[in-house]
């Protein structure tokens, strides 16, 4: 964790998320392009401008081409203005995202459908400008509206619970298993409890805590096993010196912590052998990294880049596919939303 | 510190001899006077270490040609340990590594599997339990080991923190991670991510050969596993192989057990119990 919040991140260009602007399997990039591709289609063929096959199949290709230019530079944008801590900003940046999004997508339809019609060189270009101008305008729009909703509803959602508990964002917080429990039910009602046999700050062995302490560690997950087969419990410890320094400081590390008890009930049944193959711990640092920076609003991303992800991709196909924190359902009902970086 | 005391529990070469028909698994350690880059505590970088070494040695005491699953498999010649828990730390490994907890005066069993685990002397596993925390320190000191091998064999001049090479510059673990995954190929852990099939005769004798041992009758194989980990954290151990009989199958990257053919080149599968024993280690 980064107690000050002062990490600095050199993916800047990345909106300081490397994570979030990788569609690893690249399912969102098809599903725009096929949206590009039956769109346009069903365009041409209203305006009279598909006669054969050989025009059906130039228009659906254009559409697609659209489509994956539009998801291309909306995630690019998104990428680069990431979020922000204002309504305005918030605003600003969906309306940056959705612009430039609809303009890519936009252009290439306005321009390749011209071409595709025998315009010339510069008749195409102004036809992309053109059509690329709607877009801007359109998806900006949306964008902006759109991101102004979701941050209302972070921002109430955020008050909420902070009433609830009756603390504030930034103040220390009691060490005790008694705030604990209520920050859990407050924060994280859905938690996967049932496979959590021990919650606590009060009761960590000497040995736990002095572990923690030597690595500046906010808690840790214990994945219990028996006859060396794990049984998808967990027990969750939490540092009683750094982890209640701020509500928003274990707001993030519980939330992480419990991606890692959700991955271990996942793995219930396997060996425990598992967790001796090098990089699955990345693996499974990956998603509780990914919840905390993507869903919760934390500013630490644990260092992972595109690239490492990809090698974990590579190693773990079907592990990296299970233990995502997109799997737990737990992940999508939290009614407390950070939504500062 | 430097006092050790080496003890075999049972000598089995008795044994041997009424067990004609049989494969023998002998465990034995020996010292080994060892410079090492490591800066690791209670060593500075530039101590001569003595360090224990794990000695595996296979004998066909049957009648017949066979072979076997072996049961250390990792190429780098260090144990493939467990980690007991996920700890929420931005620190990088090669400093966790240094920051280990000693272990003086504490005893352990250590099975020995495709993995190996560190348990509490008489520590009854069949109930629902945490792994022993010393396995969290001897993954993250075996893990930058096995790193800083993987960039050596690349003969890259980059280095973990945890060590002190005159000439290298300092990189993180993830980016030492990068490095060698990029190159894969060239470092050569060894492949054993079985696939979900019967493997032919040429896959066993070729591909996945460091997985078997193949022994004439009479022959006998040896292997070494650097204990060094052991020696940075203290305490004493008992080493044990796990498995009471080696097995006749392989597990697949999906979890599912394939059965191995049962001759291979002239070779019979070798797949009951075997001859082994014990043995301690202390470390003050």
């Amino acid at each position: 964790m980064d107690p000050q919040d002062q990490f600095a991140s050199p993916y800047l260009a990345m909106g300081n998320n490397p994570v979030m602007g990788i569609d690893p399997d690249g399912e969102f990039v098809v599903t725009a392009m096929v949206i590009g591709a039956v769109l346009n289609t069903v365009i041409q063929g209203a305006t009279g401008n598909i006669d054969n096959l050989g025009d059906f199949g130039l228009a659906m290709g254009i559409g697609a081409l659209s489509g994956a230019a539009g998801f291309g530079a909306g995630q690019l944008a998104s990428g680069v203005f990431g979020a922000s801590s204002t309504l305005g900003g918030s605003i600003l940046n969906g309306t940056i995202t959705g612009a430039t999004g609809g303009f890519a997508g936009g252009f290439v339809s306005g321009a390749g459908n011209s071409w595709a019609g025998g315009a010339s060189y510069n008749s195409g270009l102004r036809a992309g400008f053109q059509t690329g101008g709607y877009g801007a305008i359109t998806g900006g729009l949306i964008g902006g509206i759109s991101s102004g909703i979701k941050y209302g509803k972070q921002i109430a959602t955020f008050r909420k619970g902070n009433d609830k508990l009756g603390i504030q964002s930034d103040d220390s917080v009691p060490v005790t298993d008694d705030f604990l429990n209520k920050s859990q039910k407050a924060w994280y009602p859905d938690a996967p409890m049932d496979h959590v046999p021990k919650f606590t700050v009060e009761n960590v062995s000497a040995s736990h805590q002095s572990a923690m302490d030597k690595v500046g560690a906010g808690a840790r997950t214990v994945p219990l096993t028996k006859l060396d087969i794990y049984t998808g419990n967990s027990n969750l410890y939490f540092n009683k010196n750094l982890a209640f320094t701020s509500a928003k400081r274990l707001y993030f590390i519980m939330g992480h912590e419990f991606v890692h008890v959700s991955q271990f009930a996942s793995l219930a049944g396997q060996p425990s052998s598992l967790l001796s193959q090098p990089g699955f711990l990345d693996l499974l640092e990956y998603y509780a990294y990914s919840y905390e920076y993507n869903v919760l609003g934390s500013s630490n991303y644990g260092g992972f880049t595109s690239s490492d992800v990809g090698g974990l991709m590579t190693q773990f196909p079907k592990y990296f596919k299970s233990l995502t924190y997109i799997n737990y359902t737990w992940t999508k009902t939290v009614n407390f939303i950070y939504p500062f970086k | 510190m430097r006092i050790f005391i080496m003890i075999i529990l049972c000598n089995i070469a008795t044994n041997m001899l009424s067990h004609a028909q049989d494969l023998s698994l002998e465990l034995a350690i020996k010292w080994k006077n060892t410079k090492t880059e490591l800066n690791i505590p209670p060593f500075d970088s530039n101590d001569s270490v003595l360090v224990p070494i794990l000695n595996f040695t296979f004998r066909n005491l049957t009648k017949n040609d066979i072979y076997f699953r072996n049961i250390y498999t990792n190429k780098s010649g260090y144990p493939k340990v467990i980690f007991a828990s996920l700890t929420n730390t931005n620190m990088d490994l090669a400093d966790r590594a240094k920051a280990h907890s000693f272990y003086k005066c504490k005893s352990y069993q250590v099975e020995i599997g495709e993995s190996w685990k560190v348990n509490d002397h008489g520590f009854d596993i069949s109930k629902e339990h945490e792994l022993n925390i010393i396995n969290d320190d001897l993954w993250a000191i075996y893990t930058v080991l096995q790193t800083q091998k993987s960039l050596n064999n690349l003969e890259l001049k980059k280095q973990l923190s945890s060590f002190n090479y005159p000439d290298k510059e300092i990189v993180s673990y993830r980016e030492a991670q990068r490095i060698i995954n990029e190159k894969k190929e060239l470092v050569n852990l060894g492949n054993n991510h079985f696939p979900n099939r019967l493997l032919t005769e040429d896959e066993i004798s070729e591909k996945y050969k460091d997985n078997f041992v193949f022994l004439k009758s009479g022959e006998t194989y040896k292997q070494e596993v650097n204990l060094i980990g052991f020696h940075f954290l203290g305490g004493n151990y008992e080493f044990l192989i796990s498995a009471e009989s080696i097995p006749g199958y392989t597990i697949s990257k999906d979890g599912k057990k394939i059965n191995l053919p049962k001759l291979v080149k002239g070779y019979q599968l070798f797949e009951r119990d075997f001859l082994t024993n014990k043995i301690g280690l202390k470390i003050n």
